[in-house]
């Protein structure tokens, strides 16, 4: 028999079969990968939310860093509705709450929200799955106890030039004194809001002192307690950092202290 | 139409067709990876075999393709690789799939790859198919490698991110911002498209007044169109 090349149905068929055979070894790939690229993802958060708590910690020594991060109390804002169906992962710390806390809850849920404690760390793992494409990823709060004082840290997102940028914020105990910021997530410019996630950018946040609860841009060539360093031809960039850690770090981390300080 | 040889499709797509220089095919990514040596290097290597391998690929089933539903065939096998690249890099090297963020992804519309898969391949067996793929990204990875070579020692101080000049340079505020903006990008190429074509021109004028040598081989079928 033969084939007519220009006709509609084996134009049809043909598509159909060349894309199953192209798209088939694609999910399997994909399926191969995606433990390897989520391990990644799931080291680099407890590395990065211990930095951001003021502790030494590297993605060589993984295990170090899994344990360390496992022995954080890990909180959360959700809705009221969700912590009661789930009470062998959530523990209710505190009923709706309201004002900077609340904000704290995801994006595009209703309340009223509760404040919980997380039981089970699947939790989190399975947001950083879910989050992985997007950034967006629902804000948990850690707390660890260092000599006696509390360190309070948490995750914060916000938009940045090209995509959500997410940032791990660390403070000291009453908030006065930033411990570490550290990039969780960012699309922005390679070579230019890209560099945010450079070492260099990240580690002037240690021990600033916001004033008023608020932190700004170095004037230029000089260094203040409360000022850091924004990054040439990044802007946008750098104001959306420094926005995300006055309008919803700070102001939340506040909150959460507040909330845990009567405890 | 007799098929051309290896020697001459090398030729053609380094120096007398290179695909930045003399097409000016790939402009985007040419502003977008040469800020850093190191992400330009992954990045023109990706392109080259991508361009490669869906070159191969789309000659060894041309007789099969219809006309009219061509371009879907070539998108489909050209993202096959490049989202097969991805995935290795996700999982292998995080931190360069990272730096390089959303122009892994970009190499699917790459002006270089469309081109050759549209012109060449059709016309010619899978093998110099892939040899032509591959030299058209060569000839781009050359002039990319160039550029990020002089890009990345003024926009940051280093090359292949060591240092290379004094911490005052890049760490105190003196290095040259626009050497890593895309203005820098434009400047350069132009530069390069400038000395290049003077160069290429005087060999042929040379060549004429003498009336020795051939000719300059003609253009293998400039993809015309593509962006």
């Amino acid at each position: 028999m033969k084939i007519n090349k220009n006709s509609y149905i084996f134009s049809i068929v043909f598509t159909f079969i060349a894309t199953f055979v192209l798209v088939l070894p694609l999910t399997l790939a994909y399926t191969a990968t995606k433990p390897i690229a989520d391990n990644y993802w799931r080291l680099q958060h407890y590395v990065k939310t211990l930095r951001s708590l003021g502790l030494p910690s590297s993605a060589a020594q993984a295990q170090e860093a899994k344990n360390a991060f496992e022995s954080l109390d890990k909180y959360q804002v959700i809705p009221a509705s969700l912590a009661a169906q789930d009470s062998q992962d959530y523990s209710v710390v505190q009923a709706n709450v309201t004002g900077a806390l609340a904000q704290a809850a995801r994006a595009g849920l209703t309340g009223p929200f509760d404040l919980v404690q997380i039981k089970n760390v699947k939790v989190i793992f399975q947001a950083l799955q879910d989050s992985s494409a997007t950034g967006n990823l629902p804000t948990f709060f850690y707390i660890t106890n260092l000599n006696g004082q509390k360190r309070y840290a948490g995750n914060f997102t916000g938009p940045g030039l090209w995509g959500n940028v997410t940032l791990a914020v660390g403070v000291n105990q009453d908030s006065s004194q930033i411990e570490g910021v550290q990039v969780l997530y960012n699309v922005e410019t390679p070579g230019l809001g890209g560099r945010i996630n450079e070492k260099g950018f990240q580690a002037q946040f240690a021990n600033l002192t916001p004033i008023d609860g608020q932190v700004e841009f170095n004037p230029n060539g000089q260094k203040k307690p409360d000022g850091f360093d924004a990054i040439t031809g990044a802007t946008i960039t750098s104001t959306a950092v420094k926005d995300i850690i006055n309008n919803r770090a700070l102001p939340e981390l506040k909150a959460f202290i507040a909330q845990m300080g009567g405890m | 139409m007799s098929t051309p040889t290896f020697g001459f499709v090398t030729k053609e797509n380094l120096r007398f067709n290179n695909p930045v220089l003399i097409q000016v095919l790939g402009i985007c990514s040419t502003l977008a990876v040469t800020t850093k040596v190191l992400n330009t290097l992954i990045m023109t290597l990706a392109v080259s075999l991508v361009t490669a391998f869906a070159s191969f690929t789309l000659s060894w089933i041309r007789n099969l393709i219809a006309r009219r539903v061509r371009m879907i065939f070539q998108v489909l096998a050209i993202t096959f690789y490049v989202v097969l690249f991805q995935l290795i890099l996700n999982a292998f090297a995080p931190e360069v799939a990272r730096s390089l963020g959303p122009y892994v992804g970009l190499i699917i519309t790459n002006c270089i790859v469309m081109g050759r898969t549209e012109s060449f391949a059709p016309a010619n067996p899978p093998l110099i198919s892939w040899w032509d793929g591959f030299t058209s990204g060569i000839g781009y990875m050359m002039v990319l490698l160039l550029m990020s070579l002089i890009r990345e020692p003024l926009g940051f101080g280093t090359i292949a991110d060591i240092p290379i000049f004094p911490k005052e340079f890049a760490g105190g505020g003196n290095n040259w911002t626009i050497a890593i903006m895309a203005p820098s990008a434009f400047f350069l190429v132009a530069i390069f498209i400038w000395v290049f074509k003077t160069d290429l021109l005087k060999k042929e004028a040379a060549a004429k007044a003498k009336k020795a040598a051939p000719p300059l081989p003609a253009g293998a079928a400039v993809a015309g169109g593509a962006r």
